[in-house]
């Protein structure tokens, strides 16, 4: 069995494995950085400007390879297609099992760079409306932060990722530090004034994206191909293949080990403190282990906790630091699927350039100033508006030289809204270990019980609701609505199963994302999360992990870990 | 100008991993090269396919669906794609529209005249349209709903669809007839509309 030293090991090369493994690094450590997957490089693997015509089934995909393969992941529909299913894991490979009629969408990314090569890009800052929700409502247990105690890490990630947005001064939806924002198209901008003119609680904003409107710190601003999902050979959008790892490389100090799945922890009880990594390589199935002074996991939500579970000990027979018996519990994700859409007239001459890969924000209005009679919490939209193109000529009749002709123009306006709503955190929605069911590396994988509460239904309700009423004001004709809820998992904000607290009694990590149970171990991604706010929560992650970064390092300092 | 000079101009000043020649090869090869040989279609239907095509998306100061090989690309959808019901509907449908105008015209549909051939066509059109009227439009195969579904319904709504998608992800339809770029360099929300979908 290898063996080796580091400073720190990493599991995890995603949004917040990649600004471990910076943070670390450029702190001095020597960091070890474990990535399930493959390596990816960008001249080969990604496939952004490779024309429609190139594609064999021009964007129809391998439906039956997908359907064999890939029969979960491709329900992340925007991203597992034929251009970019390579980024998503094989299911026959990586199992796991949900309830009868309770399916729950687990989307993985296992390469170097994890989903942060496929993710929508959108920041939003958190605010004390979310972080004193749960106390306040008497609901799950109380964040130890406060927006205080994370803002100057926002700014602090913000600076090295660029966000464009447009700041609004909303209490609620905290400005950052932006980038110049997108432009509006003709009829987001029509909505926005028409919201402004119609109501006193919600505006439209341009979506805040993790995407260069100029250079920045050596990246290359936007050409707008698009479709940031197939990889970005400019750098241009925040993944921590484009920003964090380079970084990261550039100290010096970081080892990169591709095809690295990691099986468990190793806990040494006598000096009660995680002393290494069992790993089984990706390729030769050969069992390995890592040794290190700390251990930032950062696996995503599930595969984080998966690894806490199986890493069992006598002190601990239901999962690694788990004296609290909350690991695995508290599943959250956002709930998607309601909204509405609708054409609106005018603007004829008029037309947007370029493929923005951004939309527009709703932001949340729901209990902010004034409680609803139907539910807690409440929702954002995001959406946008644009004209249609040559795929309305499959519906319309007509052939020949005028049908082809009048294809050529664009045709009407459309405007969409989808909501993200609040899930409320959940003892009952939870995960545990299979051992029956082993994956491809002979690893148990995960039982998920997770189902929507009423509370997320009344919500879905409204967002049908008010979606319509915001076309409507903006002018929108011929509206439909849309009631169907996505499964849970599907929105790929799942959060939550290893909360941070300030009682080691009802929390697995304490308010610096340190294990109660293991000094020196840290979990950084969505597992740490107490409740799930409505914004998308990837910004959120990045801040937290810079500040476990400084919180761990200045305690190694001190002797402390 | 260029895609990849684009891209180096649009790097200037920043950090940009040197460009492989081969940048484009992964998929090269995908697409039905010249003299692709037709593994569904025999040549009777193939000869319906093309005339049918070129009736929808006919050549006008750009090339038309038979210009970019729409058939071709039918052909791949159908051996790889389609299940074996959708197949045979398929070809079913092309048959039906050879003995359709073999009892108005007396002529299978590739021999007919155009006149004769686009009466055909619009009549099926009409009725294809009249038959989906309290349907909701087809999503389209980027969308969930869409997904996989491209070939399902109405046999001249099906044709169309494919014939449509088939011509406009074409590098014909897509560069020349919609005028659009893979990188179009810019972003604008609301400015005056160009002669095509690609100007500005």
């Amino acid at each position: 069995m290898a063996t080796a030293n580091y400073d720190a090991i990493v599991i995890g090369s995603g949004i917040t494995g990649g600004w471990a493994a910076k943070e670390l690094t450029e702190k001095g450590l020597n960091t070890l950085v474990l990535e399930a997957g493959r390596s990816i490089v960008p001249e080969r693997d990604y496939v952004e400007h490779v024309p429609v015509w190139e594609l064999k089934h021009r964007g129809w995909d391998d439906r039956n390879e997908r359907q064999r393969a890939q029969l979960i992941q491709r329900e992340c529909y925007y991203a597992c297609d034929e251009y970019s299913h390579q980024f998503f894991v094989n299911d026959q490979e990586n199992p796991y099992s949900s309830d009868p009629g309770k399916h729950f969408s687990w989307i993985r990314g296992r390469q170097v760079g994890g989903k942060s090569i496929t993710w929508g890009r959108q920041c939003y800052r958190w605010s004390d409306l979310d972080f004193e929700a749960n106390s306040k409502e008497g609901i799950a247990i109380d964040w130890p932060i406060r927006y205080a105690d994370i803002a100057p890490w926002y700014d602090y990630v913000e600076e090295f990722a660029g966000i464009s947005g447009q700041p609004e001064g909303l209490p609620q939806l905290p400005d950052g530090k932006f980038l110049p924002p997108m432009e509006m198209t003709c009829v987001e901008q029509d909505l926005r004034a028409a919201l402004a003119k119609n109501f006193d609680d919600r505006i439209v904003t341009i979506g805040r994206s993790a995407v260069l409107t100029r250079v920045h710190k050596g990246r290359a601003a936007c050409h707008y191909c698009g479709v940031c999902h197939r990889g970005c050979i400019t750098s241009s959008y925040f993944s921590s293949l484009n920003s964090t790892l380079p970084a990261a490389q550039k100290t010096g100090r970081l080892t990169m080990r591709p095809y690295s799945v990691v099986h468990s922890l190793v806990y040494d009880s006598k000096a009660r403190r995680v002393s290494g990594v069992r790993v089984i390589d990706g390729q030769t199935k050969n069992p390995l282990e890592f040794k290190a002074r700390i251990f930032f996991v950062c696996g995503s939500t599930l595969e984080s906790t998966r690894i806490l579970l199986n890493s069992a000990t006598p002190e601990f027979p239901n999962g690694l630091a788990n004296s609290s018996g909350e690991l695995g519990h508290n599943l959250m994700d956002h709930h998607m699927g309601a909204g509405a859409s609708g054409r609106m007239p005018g603007h004829e001459d008029k037309m947007p350039f370029g493929n923005r890969p951004n939309g527009i924000y709703i932001p949340r209005f729901r209990n902010v100033k004034s409680k609803h009679k139907d539910f807690v919490r409440g929702y954002g939209y995001q959406g946008g508006g644009s004209r249609a193109g040559w795929s309305r000529g499959r519906d319309m009749s007509g052939l020949g030289a005028e049908f082809k002709n009048a294809l050529r123009m664009p045709g009407p306006w459309h405007l969409s809204l989808g909501g993200f709503g609040e899930c409320l955190p959940n003892h009952n929605n939870y995960v545990e270990v299979d051992k029956e069911k082993l994956d491809a590396w002979g690893i148990p994988t995960l039982k998920i019980h997770c189902d929507w509460s009423e509370n997320e239904r009344a919500m879905s309700r409204d967002i049908g609701i008010q979606a319509a009423e915001i076309l409507a004001a903006g002018g929108a004709k011929d509206i439909e609505v849309q009631r169907k809820m996505t499964p849970p998992g599907l929105a790929i904000h799942e959060m939550g199963t290893a909360r941070m607290g300030r009682d080691p009694k009802t929390s697995v990590l304490n308010a610096n994302n340190q294990a109660h149970d293991a000094k020196n171990l840290f979990m950084t991604d969505g597992a740490c999360m107490v409740s799930s706010s409505c914004v998308n929560p990837s910004l959120t992650y990045m801040a937290l992990t810079a500040r476990a970064c400084d919180f761990a390092v200045s305690a190694m300092k001190k002797n402390e870990l | 100008m260029h895609r990849r000079e684009l891209l180096r101009m649009l790097a200037a000043g920043a950090a940009l991993p040197a460009l492989s020649t081969d940048m484009f090869a992964f998929f090269r090869g995908a697409h039905p090269a010249e003299g692709y040989a037709l593994r569904t279609l025999n040549p009777r239907q193939n000869a319906t396919v093309v005339a049918m095509i070129d009736q929808i998306i006919p050549e006008t100061d750009t090339p038309g669906a038979k210009g970019a090989r729409v058939n071709e690309f039918i052909d791949v959808i159908l051996t790889e794609w389609a299940n074996d019901t959708e197949r045979k509907n398929f070809l079913e449908g092309l048959a039906g529209v050879d003995k359709r105008s073999n009892e108005l015209f007396g002529k299978d549909f590739a021999d007919a005249a155009p006149a004769q051939q686009l009466t055909l066509l619009r009549a099926m059109d009409e009725a294809a349209a009249f038959e989906s009227i309290d349907r909701p439009p087809r999503p389209p195969a980027y969308e969930e709903a869409g997904r996989d579904k491209q070939l399902e319904g109405n046999f001249f709504s099906v044709f169309k669809n494919i014939t449509l998608h088939g011509y406009y992800t074409s590098e014909i339809g897509f560069t020349q007839e919609l005028k659009l770029e893979i990188i179009p360099g810019a972003q604008h929300g609301c400015i005056p509309r160009g002669p095509g979908l690609g100007d500005a």
